[in-house]
């Protein structure tokens, strides 16, 4: 086997991690694939942290273009993107492999949810990112008309609104303020739909971002997860409760 | 009689995707017509990565889907055309946006890629990266010219003020490193032009551009447009690009083709659950000694509340144009195509059921029309590909999961030989009624029961907007 880069490092980058077989070499199970020359087909033995879309593969086989030679039969922990979804299953590229052992199981509890750890790994991504994290609840929302591009229209205008925060506690940055300014996007283009578009009374945990600079007086949200709220408590939820228990 | 193959791209593997799958684009291998790329709005499945694009190496058949494009998970605009050798070009704008203005406004940045083998899995090579104040909805043109690709890119570029129709564009695109340049193509001094600047290329050295250049309108609902046609007779390689093709009126290069047309620029819901306000498209009859001829179809408003596509022609180079060929009441997404025959084929997606503004009801439909016309556009076929429920999915769906645009700002039609090939947008119900032509769906999903299923065959799907293919015969 060739040498692993570290498995943190691999996981920390791969998305679909999983330990498997090697069932056959240059081979794969979807015939699109023209040069078999990197690819293997490998079972899936036991997922370890996937997306949705490749969390139910575990029992079966998929395809595999490989970072390093590997043998028939041999069992390595596969460090993985998506490449190719078919018809007929699907293939990843591999990051690189390394022999399951303590330090490649240490990263994923066994029979821990694949997708939940994919979740955590990401909200701490997010977290790491971020100028400021808080629980908050919004109290007012305004248009923003100084914020309009100065030019003319074009389909992926933000049409950002103002929300004002009431921090009840700040898990991240500064913590002075009793409240911060945070724009969202109103504007239900493909750039901007997923983003949360706040109404006073939304109360949750705030994921925060100053993109124009640290000089702007307003923080950002930027995605699908910058907010996530109470009633629905999901990856920063655990997150910021795991930080608290330390 | 014509045959129609008309098939859902989505694959089997990703039977339990619920994505807005819109805003499709299609390229066919002119080398090589089994070999065919597909792109829409469709994030990376794996929620990471780069963006995916859909393959199919059968004729369009069946199709897979994958990750090559170099922008996170999606891109924020995307279209792609073969040149010649299997190499495919794509206009992006890339994601995530790294550059902020100082009120949070995402500077987006156009990316031009290309790979010279859609099948190897590496990702596109980038060619372009252009921001400077931005540019806008790339829409890429590729042809095989002499042993080299000649590509035109037509997007709207911030970076002039006003914004402007701008080609960036080489004539050695299949260079290790291709020279790029880049060209403003709007001359007059305007209020700044809407976001879609369509090129089309012949193999003569002929390239037209069509964009819509605003003359007045102080907000969105009264802006007003000239409809403008230039020319370059020589692939833009030598004196003023885009200069061939004067107006009598002001001597200025672009003929005003249309003038003083009322678009309003509405991102809102507002035909049916879409948004309307820039729609154009432009070809070029493809035979040798037949560049004069071009048609061009766009979106305004006649009445009190309609969006109502235009299709005209010019027989001679642009300089003069026939009246309303085709007017379609309340529709968008017009592309035209002429195949090797000279056959002229249109597809547009028309609502269908009493139109009220910023409503929709059960009883509206989405209906995708393919037309031909042998006779220069006197007399049409009409055949509808898909009539599709309007209402659903909900926009914006209760999870906010569902964008503008719905269907998509634009689709994508194109003829290699005699075939025609294209790619359209629509309601992923499995019911054959709603798909006059036939279907095929790569999905799990029982027609019957007009029900999707989830990878196990089992667990229901709902209804999302996905990408159909279509090839049509004459």
């Amino acid at each position: 086997m060739a040498a692993p880069t570290n498995p943190a490092d691999l996981a920390a980058k791969a998305s679909f991690v999983f330990r498997g077989t090697v069932q056959q070499l240059n081979a794969a199970t979807l015939p699109e694939v023209g040069d078999k020359s990197k690819t293997a087909i490998v079972r899936v033995d036991e997922t370890m942290q996937a997306p949705q879309a490749l969390s139910h593969y575990t029992g079966q086989n998929i395809t595999v273009q490989l970072a390093a030679p590997i043998a028939v039969g041999e069992q390595a922990v596969f460090y993985t993107n998506a490449w190719l979804f078919g018809n007929d299953g699907v293939a990843v590229r591999s990051m690189g492999h390394a022999a399951p052992g303590p330090e490649t199981l240490a990263l994923h509890a066994a029979g821990s949810d694949p997708v939940t750890n994919l979740e955590n790994r990401d909200a701490q991504v997010r977290f790491d990112a971020a100028e400021m994290v808080i629980s908050g609840t919004v109290s007012s929302v305004r248009t923003v008309p100084e914020a309009e591009p100065a030019r003319g229209p074009s389909e992926h205008d933000p049409d950002w609104r103002e929300a004002t925060i009431e921090i009840s506690e700040t898990h991240k940055g500064d913590s002075v303020p009793k409240e911060v300014v945070v724009r969202f996007p109103a504007s239900h283009d493909r750039m901007w739909q997923r983003v949360p578009k706040l109404k006073p009374g939304d109360t949750g945990k705030f994921v925060l971002h100053k993109p124009s600079g640290e000089a702007a007086g307003f923080y950002s949200l930027l995605g699908l997860e910058d907010f996530e709220p109470e009633s629905k408590p999901g990856p920063m939820h655990r997150l910021v409760a795991n930080l608290e228990a330390l | 009689m014509p045959t129609f193959t008309v098939v859902n791209i989505i694959p089997r593997s990703l039977s339990g995707e619920t994505n807005q799958d819109s805003e499709p684009n299609l390229a066919v291998n002119p080398l090589n017509p089994l070999q065919i790329v597909a792109s829409a709005f469709t994030p990376n499945p794996a929620g990471s990565g780069d963006a995916p694009i859909y393959l199919s190496t059968d004729g369009g058949n069946t199709w897979l889907l994958q990750a090559i494009v170099p922008s996170d998970k999606m891109t924020a605009d995307i279209t792609i055309r073969f040149g010649g050798n299997g190499n495919l070009y794509a206009g992006t704008l890339r994601t995530p946006f790294t550059v902020f203005d100082s009120q949070g406004n995402p500077i987006p940045t156009l990316n031009i890629l290309r790979t010279g083998n859609v099948l190897s899995g590496a990702a596109m090579d980038v060619l372009v990266t252009r921001t400077g104040a931005g540019v806008d909805q790339p829409y890429i043109q590729a042809a095989s010219v002499g042993g080299s690709d000649v590509v035109f890119c037509g997007n709207n570029d911030f970076n002039q003020s006003p914004q402007s129709a701008n080609m960036d564009f080489s004539t050695d695109g299949a260079n290790p490193v291709p020279p790029f340049k880049t060209t403003v193509v709007d001359v007059r001094a305007g209020a700044g032009d809407a976001p879609s600047i369509r090129p089309v290329i012949h193999e003569d050295g002929t390239v037209y551009g069509a964009f819509l250049s605003r003359i007045s309108g102080t907000s969105d609902v009264t802006l007003r447009y000239n409809v403008v046609v230039v020319r370059d007779d020589n692939f833009a390689k030598t004196g003023p690009a885009f200069a061939a093709l004067t107006d009598p009126g002001d001597g200025l290069a672009g003929k005003i083709v249309a003038q003083n047309r009322l678009i309003p620029f509405l991102s809102e819901p507002y035909l049916g659950q879409e948004r309307i306000g820039s729609t154009l498209t432009i070809t070029v009859d493809p035979r040798a000694g037949q560049s004069g001829t071009v048609y061009v179809a766009w979106a305004d408003r006649v009445g009190a509340n309609d969006y109502t596509i235009h299709l005209v022609r010019s027989s001679d180079q642009g300089r003069t144009w026939s009246g309303d060929l085709l007017t379609i009441t309340n529709a968008t997404n017009p592309a035209v195509a002429i195949n090797g025959d000279g056959l002229v084929a249109f597809v547009y997606q028309q609502l269908t059921g009493t139109f009220k503004p910023q409503k929709v009801s059960a009883a509206n439909r989405w209906e995708t029309h393919f037309r031909t016309s042998g006779d220069n556009g006197a007399t049409w076929t009409d055949q509808i590909l898909a009539t599709t429920p309007a209402n659903q999915p909900p926009n914006p769906g209760p999870d906010g999961n569902v964008f503008l645009p719905y269907l998509g700002d634009y689709l994508h039609l194109m003829a290699v030989g005699q075939n025609f090939y294209g790619i359209f947008s629509a309601n992923n119900t499995p019911n054959p009624a709603n798909f006059p032509a036939g279907v095929t769906f790569q999905r799990n999903c029982d027609k019957t029961k007009h029900v999707l299923f989830d990878v196990d065959g089992k667990t229901p799907v709902d209804i999302s907007i996905d990408p159909f293919f279509f090839k049509v015969t004459p």
